[in-house]
């Protein structure tokens, strides 16, 4: 029966419908809220795809009760999924779902499971999913788009084929897609961020960062850095923000190039070393009559591989650990322009 | 039940004029008790004038023994596919030295390249696998490949570069971290 129907959004025992299986589509949306009684809160997730001539399947709100630190995993094929935080109890789900895909969800108020699942055949998916802000929350994509907004506990997206884009305030987040791209601007004790092909965008405050790439560019510029370890394949890499004097950089790649950037009254020590490769760049001072570093001029070339080890900054200052390793690829560093630099 | 509903009401035999010049005929011409009905009966069991159904029959068979023609060359054809894409696949142990075939970080990396393209191969495993991750991931072995190549003729220029012995040993680890990585993901989804 439930083939036939296909390629119908069917939802067996909706907590806010009245009635235990309610089958839809766009067109016979209304004829079900006139004759099968369906609450008035229903109606406001389904009619605006109605409204719209949207063709695909559409779900109606459901939710669940939930505790505030609840595990919470969400499933999304394709098109694209919004996971937000809110301050209630409670889970909720509304959207629409593209032809071929169904929804599915249920568990307890610790956990839940619940999502979109088959394969779309018409139309895309579109869904919002709400969640305790504090909530631990895990999503997988296949192709799906994932944005997760206003969550304060850990965050753990994966997507095959999807971005991730997550923000906010959170303890920890771990992200990844395989040829996606990956933005994360957070305030967070820690990241693990990794990417095959797509680009790794990451910002905010973070004390703690992992961030893996093959092919992919990664761009960090926080407000404050603390320790942060790079692994790229031939990826380029580009770092800019202060350091903590607590943090540390610490950048391995084969054939990608490396640009770290400073602010002026920046303390490092820097230990960096390519092969095959240069080490440029200058960095000026322009408060403590700091004079101006060409570091290709300080650079030593041995063979082929050229190294520099150097403490820069004010004296007395505290220099956390820069360290760079590269072969093939150049290392560059400068110094930030006042007007550039983040938290700025 | 027949395939046309009667337009007639039943007929339970001659009418009355018939039944009188049937009666009046020689005893040997006389119809067989009950051939009012038996004709009836066979009649409606009878296909309609051109007899589409038989057509339609046929054209069936037909239809049904080109898709399963067609069918099995598909078959045929998926798995001619695969034995050549597995057969394109470089043996991963080629060209590395007896020293290498024994250090078990390059066995783990073996397997797990095997691993990965039996995986990708298996369409029950990877049909919901996206095409750009599948794509993504064949991209970054080459990638790795490419810089692992580069790594090993620093090496066989100067056997004593340690810098590039230590980077394909990393680049083995990341490459075996990876396809275990994307592997997990993908059958996640």
């Amino acid at each position: 029966m439930l083939k036939r129907l296909a390629p119908w959004v069917c939802i067996k025992r909706p907590m806010i419908l009245t009635a235990s299986v309610i089958c839809v589509t766009a067109s016979s949306v209304r004829a079900l809220v006139v004759t099968h009684g369906m609450t008035p809160a229903v109606t406001p997730a389904v009619t605006p795809a109605v409204t719209q001539g949207v063709t695909q399947g559409v779900t109606p709100r459901r939710g669940w009760r939930a505790s505030p630190t609840a595990a919470i995993k969400i499933h999304a094929p394709s098109g694209m999924l919004l996971v937000q935080g809110w301050g209630r109890d409670s889970v909720s789900i509304e959207g629409t779902l593209a032809s071929g895909e169904s929804f599915f969800g249920g568990g307890t108020v610790n956990g839940i499971k619940l999502g979109a699942e088959g394969t779309a055949t018409a139309g895309r998916t579109s869904l919002l999913v709400r969640v305790p802000a504090a909530a631990r929350v895990v999503v997988r994509s296949g192709a799906a788009d994932v944005r997760v907004i206003g969550l304060t506990s850990t965050i753990d997206v994966g997507s095959a084929a999807g971005d991730v884009d997550v923000s906010g305030d959170a303890d920890a987040v771990t992200a990844e897609s395989i040829s996606g791209d990956l933005h994360i601007h957070v305030n967070a004790s820690a990241v693990r961020a990794r990417t095959t092909r797509g680009r790794l965008d990451i910002a905010g405050r973070i004390l703690e960062a992992q961030l893996t790439s093959v092919s992919g560019a990664l761009v960090l510029s926080a407000q404050l850095i603390g320790t942060v370890r790079v692994e790229t394949i031939d990826g380029a890499v580009e770092i800019r923000g202060a350091i903590a004097r607590t943090g540390s950089i610490d950048v391995q790649t084969f054939g990608g190039t490396v640009d770290l950037a400073f602010p002026a009254e920046q303390g490092a020590a820097l230990d960096l070393r390519a092969t095959d490769a240069v080490i440029g760049g200058v960095l000026t001072g322009r408060r403590g009559g700091r004079e101006s570093l060409d570091l290709r001029a300080l650079a030593v070339k041995s063979g082929n591989t050229t190294s520099l080890s150097r403490v820069i900054g004010p004296s007395g200052a505290p220099a956390p650990s820069v360290t760079v390793r590269t072969m093939r690829g150049r290392i560059r560093l400068r110094t930030l322009p006042r007007e550039r630099q983040p938290g700025d | 039940m027949s395939r046309h509903a009667p337009h007639t009401p039943h007929d339970n035999g001659p009418d009355p004029q018939l039944r009188a010049a049937l009666d009046a005929l020689p005893e040997e011409r006389t119809p067989p008790a009950d051939s009012w009905s038996h004709l009836q009966r066979t009649i409606a069991t009878m296909p309609p004038a051109g007899a589409p159904q038989v057509r339609t029959r046929r054209t069936r068979v037909r239809w049904a023994a080109q898709a399963a023609l067609a069918a099995s060359l598909v078959v045929t054809l998926s798995v001619l596919a695969n034995r050549s894409i597995r057969q394109a696949s470089p043996d991963p142990l080629a060209d590395l030295s007896d020293d290498e075939r024994r250090d078990p970080r390059v066995l783990a990396l073996v397997a797990q390249t095997r691993n990965w393209h039996a995986a990708a191969h298996d369409s029950a495993r990877s049909a919901r696998w996206p095409m750009a991750a599948r794509a993504a991931v064949d991209g970054a072995i080459e990638s790795t490949n490419r810089e692992l190549g580069s790594a090993r003729a620093a090496l066989a220029r100067d056997p004593s570069d340690v810098s590039a012995r230590e980077a394909i040993d990393t680049l083995r680890e990341r490459q075996r971290a990876l396809l275990q990585h994307a592997m997990a993901l993908l059958d996640d989804i």
